[in-house]
C-alpha cells in the first residue's frame, strides 16, 4: 500500500498563479509560496498522487538521486505545516496522480517552499473558532 | 473545528427572542433611535436602543447618512436592518454566550439554518445576522467599548452582509482623486494608514485607511465604510492637519494608535467610492524616497488575501475567489514607502496618472 497525498482542504485556501502557488493556512495564521517545481507537486497532491507518481511527474529519471530527496523534504514540510496529509490506506492502483509520464529531457527543477508569518499576530489576536448549536446555549 | 449537529429551529428561535427583547426594552425606554445610512449604494437602517451607543457606534459611519426622504425621493426599503443595544444602559439582556473549549480569546462563530452568529470575548461584542438582512449587535457596556470597535463598528455584521450583496469587505485602504483611485493592500504595519494620511493631507479623496468594500465583479470599485483613520504618533507629528487632529476620537497611547475622523479634515475628503485603477502592495522602506515597482498578481494576492481572510468569520472561500479575480484584473505595483510623506503622495498621484484608462 502506497501513501497517497492530499490537501487538508478544510484548513486551507489556495490559488495558482503563473509559476507560483499561494496557500493560506486559516488556522495557524501563516501563508506560503510554492515555486520551482512546487506548483506541479501541489497539483499532483490535489489529484491524490503517491510519492512515486509525484516523482514521475516532476523529476527526470536521470536526476532521481538529486530530485527525490528534495521532493521528499518538500512533502514532509507541507505535512509539517498542516497543508497536506498522507493517507496510507489507499491502494496505489486506485488512480494515477501523475500528470504526464517521465520527462527524459526536462531539467531538474527543485521545489521551493517559502513561509510567511507576518500576519500571524492578526489571527492570534482574534482567533476564530467555529462552534455548533451544542456550544451555544439557549436563552433561559 | 467543533462542528456538531445543528438545528435551524434553535438558531431562529434565539434570534427571534433577541429581537423581541430589543423591541420590548426599546419601547420601555421610548422609541429606538433610527438612522438611515447608504453603504456601498445600499440602504441600511440602524435602530439604537437608548442614547449611549449613538456617538460611539455611529461616529465613523455618520458620513454615510442617507439623504432625507422627500416626496420626489421617498425612503428606500433597507437591505439591512441592524438593532443595537448595550446592556448597561438599557437593561436588555444579551444573547447567550457560547461555550468554547480551549482558547478563552477565540471568537465563537456559528453558522446554522441561515443564521450567522459570533461572540468576540476580546471586545465583548455579539453579532447576529439572519436572512433577509436582519441583524443584532449587542455589548455589555457602551462605556467599555474598545477603541478598535469604535473605529470600525459593526464590522462582523457588515462582513457577512456584504458577501450576500456581491461585495466584499477587504482589509485595505483606498485613495484617489476625481473618483479614480488605487487600492492599497498590506497587513498590519505595512503602512496603509500612513499612506492614506499622506494623501489626505495633500487634498486627495480617501475611502478608508483599513477597511473598504469592493465590488465582487467589474467594474472594480472601492466603497467607503468608516471615516476613522488610525495613526501612530510619528505620522501625527508630520505636518498634521490641525482640524482633523483637534477632533481626534482617541489620543495615542503606548502601543495604541490615535483614531481620527477623516471627515473633520480640511484638506482631503472621504470619498463615497473610487474606481480601482491599480492595486498597490504597501511595505515600509528604509529610505526617504518612495519607490514604485511592478508587482505580480501573486504578490498582490499575498498582500490582500491572508489579512482579509484572517479577519473574516465564514465565507472565506468566497472571499478568496473575489480577491483572486481582482488581482488578475487590475495592474499591480509594489509601493516601497519612504519616510517623506509628500513623496508618498506624489508616488501615488503618479500611479493614478499613469494607469488612467
Amino acid at each position: 500500500v502506497a501513501k497517497r497525498y492530499m490537501w487538508v482542504a478544510s484548513r486551507i485556501v489556495h490559488d495558482t498563479f503563473d509559476d507560483e502557488v499561494v496557500v493560506i493556512n486559516l488556522e495557524n495564521g501563516c501563508y506560503y509560496s510554492l515555486t520551482g517545481s512546487g506548483p506541479e507537486i501541489w497539483a499532483a497532491v490535489g489529484r491524490g498522487a503517491t510519492r512515486e507518481e509525484i516523482l514521475a511527474a516532476v523529476v527526470p529519471p536521470a536526476a532521481i538521486s538529486d530530485g527525490a530527496p528534495a521532493v521528499d523534504a518538500f512533502l514532509e514540510a507541507l505535512i509539517a505545516e498542516g497543508l497536506v496529509a498522507a493517507d496510507g490506506s489507499s491502494p496505489d492502483s486506485v488512480r494515477s496522480g501523475a500528470a504526464d509520464g517521465p520527462r527524459e529531457t526536462r531539467e531538474l527543477r527543485l521545489p521551493v517552499l517559502q513561509k510567511f508569518t507576518d500576519q500571524r499576530e492578526l489571527l492570534l489576536l482574534d482567533p476564530i473558532h467555529e462552534v455548533g448549536e451544542l456550544g451555544w446555549p439557549e436563552k433561559k | 473545528l467543533a462542528r456538531e449537529e445543528v438545528s435551524a429551529g434553535g438558531s431562529n428561535a434565539r434570534f427571534e427572542a433577541s429581537l423581541a427583547s430589543f423591541d420590548e426594552a426599546a419601547s420601555q425606554l421610548g422609541a429606538a433611535r433610527e438612522r438611515q445610512l447608504e453603504i456601498a449604494e445600499l440602504p441600511v437602517t440602524i435602530h439604537l436602543a437608548g442614547p449611549a451607543l449613538e456617538r460611539l457606534l455611529l461616529g465613523s459611519l455618520e458620513h454615510l447618512a442617507a439623504a432625507v426622504p422627500s416626496q420626489r425621493r421617498p425612503a428606500a426599503t433597507p437591505h439591512l436592518v441592524v438593532r443595537a443595544w448595550d446592556h448597561a444602559s438599557t437593561g436588555i439582556p444579551l444573547p447567550p454566550v457560547p461555550r468554547i473549549s480551549g482558547s478563552q480569546r477565540a471568537i465563537a462563530y456559528l453558522e446554522s439554518g441561515g443564521l450567522r452568529a459570533a461572540f468576540n470575548p476580546n471586545s465583548g461584542v455579539h453579532s447576529l445576522l439572519a436572512p433577509p438582512g436582519r441583524a443584532i449587535w449587542a455589548t455589555a457596556s457602551a462605556a467599555e467599548l474598545p477603541v478598535q470597535e469604535r473605529a470600525a463598528p459593526l464590522r462582523t455584521i457588515f462582513q457577512w452582509w456584504m458577501a450576500d450583496q456581491r461585495r466584499l469587505l477587504v482589509h485595505a485602504a483606498a485613495v484617489g482623486r476625481h473618483g479614480r483611485g488605487v487600492l492599497i493592500a498590506g497587513g498590519e504595519g505595512a503602512g496603509k494608514s500612513t499612506t492614506a494620511w499622506a494623501c489626505l493631507r495633500r487634498g486627495m479623496e480617501c475611502a478608508g485607511d483599513d477597511y473598504v468594500i469592493v465590488a465582487a465583479e467589474p467594474p472594480d470599485r472601492a466603497f467607503a465604510l468608516y471615516s476613522s483613520i488610525k495613526l501612530d504618533p510619528a505620522s501625527l507629528q508630520a505636518a498634521p492637519d490641525r482640524e482633523c487632529l483637534a477632533a481626534a476620537v482617541s489620543a495615542p497611547r503606548a502601543g495604541i494608535k490615535a483614531v481620527l475622523d477623516m471627515g473633520m479634515s480640511r484638506a482631503g475628503t472621504v470619498a463615497k467610492s473610487l474606481s480601482i485603477d491599480a492595486l498597490l502592495v504597501a511595505r515600509v522602506g528604509r529610505g526617504r524616497k518612495t519607490v514604485v515597482r511592478d508587482a505580480t498578481a501573486a504578490e498582490a494576492f499575498k498582500a490582500l488575501a491572508p489579512t482579509t481572510l484572517y479577519l473574516q468569520a465564514g465565507a472565506r472561500e468566497h472571499a478568496a475567489c473575489v480577491l483572486s479575480s481582482l488581482v488578475r484584473r487590475v495592474p499591480c505595483r509594489t509601493l516601497e514607502l519612504g519616510g517623506d510623506l509628500d513623496g508618498v503622495y506624489e508616488a501615488i498621484a503618479g500611479v493614478i496618472e499613469r494607469v488612467a484608462p
